[in-house]
């Protein structure tokens, strides 16, 4: 428990936002803490109002480092502090000299010229920030990003990553992958499947795309969906843990319904969970991540109902387990294993 | 040059609410109008206005719109809301107040041109940043920095201070209460 959401005398509302906008960055910031954090949030608007401030204020910030003033510290905050900021401080104030004000020139034809060669120049001093993508195709990988995120993606997915400054940019071409993101309340996780984007702060979600055939499950933490423009229905969604979002092209909106989030993301972990799953359905998810195929002998065997975790990967072993379960034995033929009525 | 986004705009929005609730239908009909052209004097498009002003409405909903508050709170809460999804989309007025907007490396890099009748207040925004963050400790304004100028993480910012996690989010918290309380004049 944390001493973010003591209501002592005298606390206001914005104190509490910015305690909570601290918190939310921290690495220690627990599952727990997030939970309250959105109850919080949710109990009255006035909560909700304060920590939007907060996060205006943040955003509010920027460009510190051109102040003539500031950047001075913001350029002697990178010391290591056995030497401490005082000198840089006396430094700084040593500089107090009459400055020329940001905005204080007239605008005219010439000012906006150089703001324009300004910005060209600055353009071509920093690169943008590069686009980096990402592919499995027959087996399922780990990414982990530079902010500490890691991805996990499924079988035939493809996403391009850009941490920028402000945002981190993932694209979900195709495919399901898992994002497990690292907490940084000043850049949104923002995973765009096409009909939508996701954005998370710190959250483990799942997003799986085919086409327009979108759909997000969220496991821990809070995300929210914002559909593309265009689209009918709600245009923002928020989800929480056990939820699952699905984009329907047909009618071209979102719709949530309550899921088995561990058994839907447990590909992930190396598992895959069914739960009284057609044999057929689980037998083609099965032969997805299989070193070798599993059959059916008799097509009407796929109406049976199975149950359990098996090994990602492992068909071999799948087999072997089936006919504990149901009334089935394998067997191996010319490389791939078929089942047959027992 | 850094952006100058006028933080706390209450005093151009219009104070037209009284203290009775208001079923969120009438609540979306007496906002609509005033913060759709509220937004429009700020952003080029009709297009990106009404985007906002629905997502807006939208959230108000998420945080579960009721009476059991004054409107005014609602409010307050519904042009917040559009002013940060305003700057966040980084769309504000070509013409009046900014450069080109382009793809997001442009958007990330370009800066944002404040237009001539907000420079004053802008200005006078920013002395008082300036000056909220010199007074603040050294070392409270070294955790400030590293944070929201060099994007270091908590752990990162507590080897270079030579301070714990727990003391990093502390000092980002009481830096962020010192500039609200400079900035708003507010308790």
């Amino acid at each position: 428990m944390n001493g973010v959401t003591g209501d002592l005398d005298g606390i206001t509302p914005a104190d509490v936002a910015e305690r909570w906008y601290a918190r939310l960055m921290s690495p220690e910031c627990t599952l727990h803490e997030r939970e309250q954090f959105e109850a919080w949030l949710g109990k009255s608007p006035e909560h909700a109002l304060a920590f939007e401030e907060t996060r205006a204020l943040w955003a509010s910030l920027e460009g510190l480092e051109d102040d003539e003033q500031i950047g001075l510290h913001v350029v002697a905050a990178l010391e290591p502090d056995a030497e401490p900021c005082t000198r840089q401080r006396e430094g700084a104030d040593r500089h107090v000299r009459p400055h020329r004000r940001r905005f204080g020139w007239p605008v005219g034809a010439g000012v906006a010229a150089m703001l324009v060669l300004g910005m060209v120049l600055v353009s071509l001093r920093k690169p943008a920030v590069p686009e980096v993508s990402y592919a499995a195709s027959d087996k399922v990988e780990s990414v982990r990003l530079a902010d500490g995120s890691s991805i996990r993606l499924d079988l035939q997915t493809r996403i391009e990553v850009r941490l920028g400054k402000k945002r981190r940019d993932i694209q979900l071409q195709q495919g399901r992958a898992m994002f497990e993101v690292a907490g940084d309340a000043a850049r949104p996780f923002v995973v765009d499947a096409g009909v939508g984007t996701v954005t998370a702060l710190g959250t483990k979600f799942q997003v799986q795309r085919e086409g327009e055939r979108v759909s997000v499950t969220l496991l821990e933490g809070s995300v929210g969906i914002d559909a593309a423009p265009g689209g009918a229905g709600v245009r923002a969604l928020r989800l929480v843990p056990g939820q699952r979002a699905s984009y329907a092209p047909g009618t071209r909106s979102w719709s949530v319904e309550d899921v088995d989030s561990a058994a839907l993301t447990s590909w992930s972990q190396g598992f895959l969970v069914f739960s009284a799953t057609p044999l057929r359905d689980a037998l083609a998810e099965i032969n997805r991540y299989s070193n070798i195929r599993l059959t059916l002998a008799d097509p009407a065997l796929g109406d049976l109902r199975v149950s359990g975790s098996f090994k990602l990967g492992d068909g071999a072993a799948v087999s072997e387990a089936l006919p504990y379960a149901l009334p089935v034995k394998a067997s191996k033929h010319d490389g791939t294993i078929v089942i047959s009525k027992r | 040059m850094g952006k100058v986004i006028p933080f706390f705009p209450q005093a151009e929005i219009p104070d037209d609410v009284g203290d009775d609730a208001l079923t969120f239908e009438t609540f979306f009909a007496e906002h609509r109008r005033a913060l759709s052209s509220y937004l429009r004097r700020r952003m080029a498009s009709e297009a990106d206005v009404q985007d906002v002003v629905q997502e807006s409405y939208a959230r108000i909903l998420s945080y579960g719109y009721g009476c059991s508050r004054p409107p005014k709170v609602w409010k307050a809460l519904l042009y917040r809301i559009a002013i940060n999804l305003m700057h966040s989309r980084g769309r504000m007025d070509k013409a009046r107040c900014r450069a080109d907007h382009g793809p997001l490396e442009d958007y990330e890099l370009v800066s944002e041109e404040p237009c001539q009748e907000r420079i004053v207040a802008a200005q006078q925004e920013w002395e008082i940043v300036r000056r909220a963050l010199l007074e603040l400790t050294p070392k409270c304004r070294k955790v400030f920095l590293l944070s929201r100028t060099h994007h270091k993480t908590y752990p990162e910012i507590a080897q270079i201070c030579g301070i714990s996690v727990k003391m990093v989010e502390k000092y980002i918290s009481q830096a962020l209460a010192c500039l609200r309380r400079e900035l708003g004049g507010r308790p």
